[in-house]
């Protein structure tokens, strides 16, 4: 099925990227990628390092161009989007979870929810003031002005999930979201990611964490640069028919 | 868009490198604001010191020494008016009086100026306290003296230069007992403190004709030509704008010379005008330099900023959003760094003042205008300018270059 036949959700279509090597010899980081990331579901993105996993994802993001082929939401073409079209819609309809939290350690937990309320405005709206507030409640995050440095890991990754929600975008992409924390924390995220996934956002993530791969609805396995079957071996968790 | 909580973050977060920026702008800016401030301070101290003393004749030779010793009260040696000049000149009816004026006695550092009641009278308006000499034991002392009137006191012979005993010239005390009967309103000059004594107690006590026929204990005018001694220098009040001319006119000879105080000032000013420009033009070459640097400085800073500029970035801020950034945090290490430096620019410029006055008795109102506050304008432009630099840098940054090599 030609992924762009259904005019909702994201897709990648005959996705390519090509970049120069050290020698300044090309080399194909991704190549012929086809895949729909469904509202509703979790997408894992597998494989080895250097196998294209985070390049994938940075092409949904709109972060990176792809050399051929396009990444589609619903009607727009976002791979055809100049810079600033992309950065508006990935203020929109992405929310992105990275490894390593990329918080502002300075900022309050308030603070660092409410960023990306400041690239289009002076003063914080007050209904997206609200609907971070009700993120950090619900994601049970300290309330006092306190920065963000003191708090846990787990605790910090949950104030980076509750930045990404803020905007309550209908993507949430997320890179190696769990690779930082203890198992306990990691489940605490992944079961986060599945619930979100659950009020009808897609959610896609690099990952090497089986417990994460084992709550997806959808694995990509990647190497190379193409997909294909992943070691089922190296993710025990993974169910039968999860493969994209 | 409004960077400015990520710009205080960032602030926050590399504050000891944002500290020594801004101090390295408040100390250029400092030094740029305290030497025009200092410089006007002085021109206008100067000035006002000066301001009282209409004309003034002394022998040939420099007028800024005879300046310096007439109304700076600054230990000099300046030759002395021929008597016959100087009777001439003590005598002449287009002045409304003319006050010759002696030195070579101090008392506990303090100079003794031999002088006339009606300089003193001129000087201070009023009295602040007691009355003017009448007698040539007594004196009159400036605003500023320590002593009090009904004190007496021995003058010693000399006058310490730059407060050196060393080089008094043969210090020792003469014999009179002077008592202070008045005391002096402040005239901003080192007059204020200095002792004034009727000037032929002066010419007594270094064994001159007094001014007066032997045995007279007259004081002031009229002085007697036969015992009227050669003086370093009068100050004469014309009576009319064209009599101080005609004064100037006829006093500039081979044997004196004549001239309006804001004449030498004016020299000195031109001096110090020039001297001033060139530091200013150094101070703002110095102040690009350290601009330069500062950028170059916040470059380098920012590298450590890339993790949390690309996240921005893939959060999907804008390029302009992260220029402004840079911008701003730039822009903000420049105005406080312009703004302590005007104000430690202030602060120098008035401990400068105070040190000045205290050695030269000059007062000193160091103020801040426009001039201080154009060149501190013009260094936050340039810098608001070349803030533009860094802010472009960063913004080029390829964002999947960045969060590929993060």
């Amino acid at each position: 099925m030609n992924p762009h036949d259904a005019e909702v959700g994201l897709s990648v279509f005959q996705l390519g990227v090509s970049f120069c090597d050290a020698t300044g010899d090309r080399f194909n980081a991704l190549s012929g990628i086809t895949a729909q990331f469904k509202p509703g579901q979790v997408t894992a993105i597998v494989g080895p390092s250097g196998s294209g996993k985070t390049t994938l994802l940075h092409c949904i993001a709109g972060i990176l161009v792809p050399s051929s082929g396009e990444t589609r939401h619903g009607g727009v073409i976002v791979s055809s989007l100049g810079e600033s079209a992309r950065d508006t819609w990935r203020r929109h309809n992405c929310g992105m979870v990275f490894q390593d939290f990329r918080l502002i350690d300075e900022l309050t937990v308030l603070e660092n929810v409410t960023t990306p309320a400041l690239f289009g405005h002076y003063r914080v709206p007050s209904i997206l003031r609200d609907r971070a507030r009700t993120l950090i409640r619900d994601f049970g995050l300290p309330e006092r002005s306190i920065p963000t440095s003191r708090l846990s890991r787990g605790e910090r990754q949950r104030v980076a999930l509750a930045r990404a929600l803020l905007m309550d975008p209908a993507i949430i992409l997320a890179d190696e979201p769990t690779a930082s924390l203890d198992r306990t924390t990691a489940a605490s995220v992944a079961g986060t990611l599945e619930a979100l996934a659950t009020q009808g956002k897609a959610v896609v993530c690099v990952t090497h964490d089986d417990l994460l791969v084992s709550r997806a609805h959808e694995v990509i396995a990647l190497k190379a640069g193409r997909m294909g079957p992943p070691a089922v071996d190296q993710f025990p968790g993974l169910r039968a028919g999860d493969l994209a | 868009m409004n960077p400015w909580p990520i710009v205080r973050a960032f602030l926050v977060r590399h504050r000891w490198a944002a500290l020594a920026f801004v101090f390295l702008v408040a100390a250029g800016v400092s030094l740029a604001v305290a030497l025009i401030s200092q410089e006007r301070a002085l021109r206008t101290g100067s000035a006002r010191a000066a301001d009282r003393f209409d004309l003034i004749v002394a022998a040939p030779g420099s007028q800024t020494d005879v300046l310096l010793t007439a109304v700076f009260l600054r230990p000099g040696t300046t030759k002395l008016l021929q008597p016959e000049v100087t009777v001439r000149l003590l005598n002449d009816k287009r002045a409304a009086f003319v006050a010759p004026i002696g030195f070579g006695d101090s008392h506990r550092g303090a100079p003794i100026v031999g002088t006339t009641s009606q300089l003193v009278t001129h000087l201070s308006n009023e009295l602040q306290e007691g009355r003017v000499f009448a007698r040539r034991e007594e004196a009159v002392v400036g605003a500023a003296s320590p002593m009090k009137v009904g004190e007496t006191f021995q003058p010693t012979h000399g006058i310490p230069r730059d407060g050196n005993p060393e080089e008094d010239a043969d210090p020792h005390e003469h014999g009179a007992m002077i008592t202070v009967v008045g005391r002096m309103k402040p005239t901003g000059s080192p007059w204020d403190s200095a002792i004034m004594v009727p000037v032929e107690l002066v010419w007594q006590l270094h064994s001159l004709p007094d001014g007066h026929e032997e045995g007279s204990e007259a004081v002031g005018p009229p002085f007697d030509q036969a015992w009227t001694p050669g003086v370093p220098a009068a100050v004469v009040r014309p009576t009319t704008i064209a009599a101080a001319y005609q004064l100037r006119n006829a006093y500039t000879t081979n044997e004196s010379m004549a001239f309006f105080p804001a004449e030498a000032l004016t020299r000195l000013y031109s001096v110090m005008g020039d001297l001033r420009q060139l530091m200013s033009l150094l101070a703002i070459v110095t102040q690009a330099l350290v601009l330069m640097a500062i950028m170059m400085g916040v470059l380098l800073l920012f590298r450590f900023l890339v993790p949390q500029l690309i996240t921005l970035r893939a959060l999907g801020a804008p390029r302009l959003f992260i220029a402004a950034i840079a911008w701003g945090f730039t822009a903000t290490l420049v105005l406080a760094g312009v703004l302590l430096g005007l104000g430690a620019g202030y602060g120098l410029s008035y401990g400068v003042s105070q040190w000045l006055a205290a050695d030269t008795g000059v007062e000193l109102t160091p103020t801040l205008a426009s001039s201080e506050y154009l060149i501190a304008a013009s260094i936050l432009a340039t810098g608001w300018i070349l803030a533009l630099l860094p802010a472009y840098v960063v913004q080029r940054r390829s964002l999947a270059i960045s969060l590929a090599e993060s």
